[in-house]
């Protein structure tokens, strides 16, 4: 009870940085006495205000502003189930689309690494930017985020904390809000890798509301990194990543060699596509994905009623940001008929060049390491000043294991000459869950 | 690039529901149909579309069993509009009407001539977490 009192003091502390759209203070006390009585140590929890819970569930879009959905997230129920405690509902990019957490209805995310200012801040990554803030403050020993390009690794990397994204399928989307029904992975936030793995197997397990769900196989894992193969991808090292993300890395592959691993170079020539490629595929889930906001069983209604399609288009412009408009505009170019095999078809093909990269790559290495992002936070100002172009840049380190299915970790590996965090992140094989959370955590104890 | 006309800004306003709301928004269109052209460079001669990760997975089937059905109120709760236990729509069957709103010479011309703004950021706000 006392942590979870203490998580709700921090969590009001820190108001000013935006990290909830909704607190759910009365509810995690419900939950902590419910688990008393169970026998069940309480803990603090931070959910992602895109997985459905019965309080309110908004996605940080004034779509679902007065939103209450009549059941919550699996995987919601099941950290609940063990003792799980829910704080309230972190903010976020609007659904899910971005890599800042700044242009939410409700505000932005400011990370607590710095000042919270009102016209400039700290950028806490996105889109799962106040789960991310939430662990870092303290408030919550876990938060549920989600990553489909990159959305829980990139905050974690931003705010010094570990974000650990399963294999595709491992954490069941039902209740997730989706953004790219191929690449969301509900994803876990939290202050070590064994923590990370604690949780993965609190919450794994197929799920019959979920047909895409697989169960993790129980597999060995590994005690030590003598003799662990280690791919360095020379793709990673391109001209947007920073000298102190490159020492950073660098310094990563050097302790796994002291180690006594063996490091070896491997090639992923097409990973310089992946922005294109889940630009597109991201595009076309998206228009499909947000048909279903017509404000006729849920979600704002414009006033501009004279005709049911009218309706549609004004309740939809006025509540939606532009990021969601861009891509659904995109989405519905690249499904037209003369376009589909031009660009949908086409990218659905590059996606799978790049994951048979991917598994050929593991065919020679247990594990691939590379940075998380190009560097430490920006600021808001400077990414506004790039017109947020700045984002495809972080974007690119984290996409291509969304797009191969892979489980993948950000492990924070020390800090940039500023004094903010910098991640490095590894990559498994595909079930491979566990062995990557045991060389995270071999990793982390001796740095 | 194709040049973004008129009859191509009425489509795209009819099969998303959306509406453009600057030469911009267009813009962003031009922009990201550029990024995606780069994909035309990658040799995928041979290689069939990856639709999803678990290509080989079986994929359950639910049991014909009955369920619980959601309560009626439940299933209304969030509806805007409502009359006894239908929702309710504007009269439909009237297409959406898409005036010529745009100077296409200021999208064509984007990269030259275009000035974008940047999005800003709103105010912090909380929304009330309904403890049920």
């Amino acid at each position: 009870m006392h942590r979870i009192e203490s998580a709700i003091e921090k969590a009001v502390k820190f108001r000013s940085h935006g990290i909830f759209i909704s607190e759910t203070f009365e509810l995690a006390r419900r939950q902590a006495r419910d688990a008393i009585e169970k026998g069940l140590n309480p803990f603090p929890v931070a959910v992602k205000d895109c997985f459905l819970t019965s309080t309110s569930t908004t996605c940080a879009s004034q779509m679902l502003e007065n939103y209450t959905p009549p059941m919550n997230a699996t995987i919601v129920d099941r950290i609940v189930a063990r003792g799980g405690c829910i704080i309230g509902k972190t903010n976020l990019d609007e659904f899910c689309m971005g890599t800042s957490s700044a242009l939410g209805h409700f505000g932005p995310v400011k990370s607590a690494l710095s000042e919270a200012m009102s016209d400039d801040w700290l950028i806490p990554g996105g889109s799962s930017g106040g789960s991310a803030v939430a662990v870092q403050t303290g408030i919550a020993d876990l938060a549920l985020g989600s990553d489909t390009g990159g959305s829980t690794r990139n905050p974690a990397a931003f705010n010094g904390v570990f974000g650990f994204k399963p294999t595709y399928g491992v954490l069941s989307r039902s209740g997730l809000i989706p953004l790219v029904n191929s690449l969301d992975s509900p994803s876990i936030f939290t202050t070590s890798a064994e923590a990370c793995w604690k949780y993965l197997e609190m919450l794994a397990g197929i799920d019959a509301a979920d047909s895409t769900s697989v169960n993790l196989p129980e597999i060995q894992g590994i005690r030590s990194i003598e003799d662990l193969k280690v791919g360095i991808p020379a793709e990673y090292n391109n001209e947007c990543l920073s000298d102190d993300a490159w020492k950073l890395w660098n310094h990563a592959a050097n302790i796994l060699e002291r180690q006594k691993a063996q490091i070896i170079p491997i090639s992923l020539p097409t990973t310089k596509y992946s922005l294109a490629c889940y630009s597109v595929l991201s595009a076309a889930d998206i228009a499909s994905n947000m048909a279903r906001y017509d404000s006729v069983a849920y979600g704002h209604r414009s006033k501009m009623d004279n005709s049911t399609y009218e309706m549609y288009a004004s309740s939809r412009s006025e509540s939606l940001n532009t990021v969601v408009r861009k891509r659904i505009f995109a989405g519905n170019y690249m499904l037209m008929k003369q376009y589909r095999e031009l660009y949908l078809e086409k990218a659905l093909k590059v996606r799978r060049k790049i994951s048979n990269e991917i598994q050929d790559a593991f065919k020679k290495v247990d594990i691939i390491i590379t940075p998380t992002a190009t560097g430490t936070a920006p600021k808001y100002s400077e990414l506004r000043d790039t017109l947020f172009t700045k984002e495809d840049d972080d974007d690119y380190f984290t996409q291509a294991a969304n797009l191969a299915g892979i489980p993948a970790i950000s492990v924070p590996i020390g800090k940039g000459c500023n004094g903010l965090p910098i991640g490095v992140q590894l990559m498994a094989n595909k079930l491979q869950d566990k062995t990557l959370c045991n060389i995270a955590q071999l990793l982390c104890r001796v740095l | 690039m194709p040049p973004i006309d008129s009859k191509l800004i009425a489509n795209l306003e009819r099969l998303s529901l959306v509406r453009f709301d600057s030469e911009q928004a267009v813009a962003n269109l031009r922009n990201a149909i550029r990024v995606a052209k780069r994909l035309e460079l990658v040799d995928t001669e041979g290689l069939e579309p990856m639709y999803t990760v678990w290509e080989d997975q079986e994929c359950p089937t639910f049991e014909d069993i009955e369920e619980e059905p959601l309560p009626i109120e439940e299933v209304f709760r969030n509806a805007p509009v409502r009359f006894d236990d239908f929702f309710v729509t504007p009269p439909g069957n009237v297409p959406l009407e898409s005036n010529e709103r745009f100077d296409l010479n200021v999208i064509n011309e984007w990269d030259t001539i275009g000035k974008p703004v940047a999005p800003q950021a709103k105010s912090t706000r909380l929304v009330e977490g309904k403890e049920k």
